[in-house]
């Protein structure tokens, strides 16, 4: 029973929540700040789509844009969450 | 509160010397196949949803937020359906499971609007699977004393097999008959072999007057117990199991071997293609992977059976994390396809050992919430690996960074797994003192693990 009483906070669960936490706003922020050219876009790796960096998707009208597929908008930067990633990230 | 009922169970075997635990088995095989269409569904169903000279023609950035509610909603859902397990048996569950696949795919065919998608697939369908995966899949443990290790690898195996057959008739029958038509033929189908499977499928031995497979009369015969007594037995008992580490760890490893695997699993076509690889050609290291998990999926339980869980589970995360390395060098064909043979063997072998290593650590309790805790945290784990993934490719303009974020995700979860505790012995073999006696096991639990 000497486990059951000495580990009260999970260490390492809290450990990797708040690590793979600040991995996305990190990158997110990166990603959002490399919007802003619009030269390169993926698919979130959607299955039956494949996410190459010339920006083309194997389903999608490679005619557009694809970050217009993505978001809708010009910018990510624009947008709510791109303003919330690149506010939150101290580094970008 | 009410008294524990003792059962009369005489049979340790059914007539003809084929315990009820291998039918239990077929049929949950069947909850398993069923369960992976949902997920086999996901990745067919986006090509014609972003057909812009389809019926729907909606943007890419749309379906992926639809298929990110299905991940979420999973997470968030399995540690429900695993208590609701616990606590009401799998059967019921197995019943519910079954119309709700029926209805959900039913509605599936009938879209026309986005909200429709994110309700009837980004919601019901992700709990519907997740009723299927956890709670039923859970249930395996109770009727196999012995022997568990095999009975979750032919589960896992058959979930696999069944996921590669379903693939191509799903897709077969899209272009046969229709949208509507396909989703209408795989819910009836589906949802009333669930439904059907259910009048002859039981929760726990004692439901069918039966011992588990492998038990023998010197064993604690298995009660019957009220219902209030079985809500203070759970209650105590996860309370016990979250004052270990194995309890938010196993979650944590598991969140981290899929998040490992979901980065390749999505990248790695992609990848192959930048390296001037067809898509045909490219489509076949997917194709390898599946084939070689299978092998993984079987022997892992088996193995963690026999060696302990920690060992098995650190070797599949290591096979896993490490064969990564083969795709910074990988240009031809052939490499990539000598990786998803090598990988496969990994990723099969990371993600179907948790319920023999949930008995070797906590005994034979109430399993099914600890399972969903653990499902909780492989599917945000393949939530973070379709996002960060993305992020980092998108960011850095290369694929590199993210299979390096993958090996970093498998072998983090290798240095989880060696601070856990030993699974020699069950971490809580007095749990059952803060119950009141007469809510109690007698004799005491086996101190040790099977």
């Amino acid at each position: 029973m000497t486990n059951t009483k000495r580990i009260p906070v999970p260490l390492v669960f809290s450990l990797v929540l708040v690590l793979v936490t600040v991995l996305i706003i990190f990158f997110g922020a990166w990603a959002v700040a490399a919007d802003v050219d619009n030269q390169r876009s993926l698919a979130f790796g959607i299955p039956g789509t494949t996410a190459t960096l010339s920006g083309n998707t194997v389903n999608a009208d490679s005619s557009a844009p694809q970050s217009d597929q993505i978001s809708g908008t010009d910018n990510a930067g624009d947008t709510w969450w791109g303003n919330a990633l690149l506010s939150t990230c101290p580094l970008h | 509160m009410a008294v524990t009922t003792p059962q009369s169970l005489t049979p340790v075997r059914a007539p003809r010397g084929i315990h009820r635990a291998w039918f239990i088995l077929a049929i949950l095989a069947v909850a398993q196949i069923t369960a992976q269409s949902i997920s086999m569904s996901a990745g067919i169903m986006v090509a014609p949803l972003n057909d812009p000279d389809g019926p729907f023609g909606w943007n890419i950035g749309v379906i992926a937020a639809g298929l990110a509610t299905y991940y979420v909603c999973g997470a968030v859902v399995a540690p429900i359906t695993g208590m609701l397990g616990d606590r009401y048996g799998a059967r019921p569950l197995m019943f519910s499971c079954g119309l709700l696949y029926m209805t959900s795919m039913i509605l599936v065919g009938t879209i026309t609007h986005l909200w429709q998608f994110f309700l009837y697939f980004g919601v019901m369908l992700s709990i519907t699977q997740s009723m299927a995966m956890v709670p039923l899949l859970a249930s395996v443990s109770g009727w196999f004393k012995v022997k568990l290790g095999l009975a979750t690898g032919i589960l896992w195996a058959a979930g696999g097999i069944g996921a590669a057959a379903i693939a191509p008739s799903v897709a077969n029958l899209l272009d046969a008959v229709g949208w509507q038509s396909t989703f209408t033929i795989i819910g009836v189908s589906g949802g009333g072999t669930l439904t059907l499977l259910t009048l002859f499928f039981r929760s726990k031995p004692a439901d069918a007057n039966l011992m588990a497979f492998g038990a023998t009369p010197d064993d604690v015969p298995e009660v019957v117990r009220s219902k209030e007594i079985t809500r203070l037995r759970l209650k105590v008992f996860n309370k016990a199991m979250r004052k270990t580490r194995a309890f938010w760890n196993l979650p944590t490893i598991h969140g981290l071997g899929c998040a490992g695997h979901g980065i390749i699993l999505i990248y790695s076509i992609p990848l192959a293609i930048e390296q001037g690889i067809s898509l045909s050609t490219a489509s076949f290291i997917l194709a390898i992977i599946s084939i070689f998990s299978i092998f993984g999926r079987f022997m892992s339980p088996i193995l963690a059976e026999h060696f302990g869980g920690k060992p098995i589970i650190m070797t599949a995360l290591l096979v896993q994390g490490c064969t990564v390395l083969v795709l910074f060098w990988a240009h031809d064909p052939w490499a990539f396809y000598l990786f998803g043979a090598l990988f496969g063997l990994g990723f099969g072998g990371e993600m179907t050992a948790y319920l023999v290593v949930n008995r070797q650590y906590f005994g034979t309790g109430p399993m099914a919430t600890l399972y969903g805790f653990e499902t909780m945290g492989a599917l945000t784990g393949h939530a973070t690996a379709t996002v960060l993934g993305g992020l980092v490719i998108y960011a850095t303009g290369s694929f590199y960074p993210a299979l390096v974020m993958s090996m970093i995700f498998s072998l983090s979860g290798v240095f989880v797994v060696l601070s856990m505790e030993s699974n020699k012995q069950i971490l809580i073999p007095d749990w059952e003192n803060g119950l009141p006696p007469e809510a109690r096991t007698t004799p005491r639990i086996a101190e040790e693990s099977v």
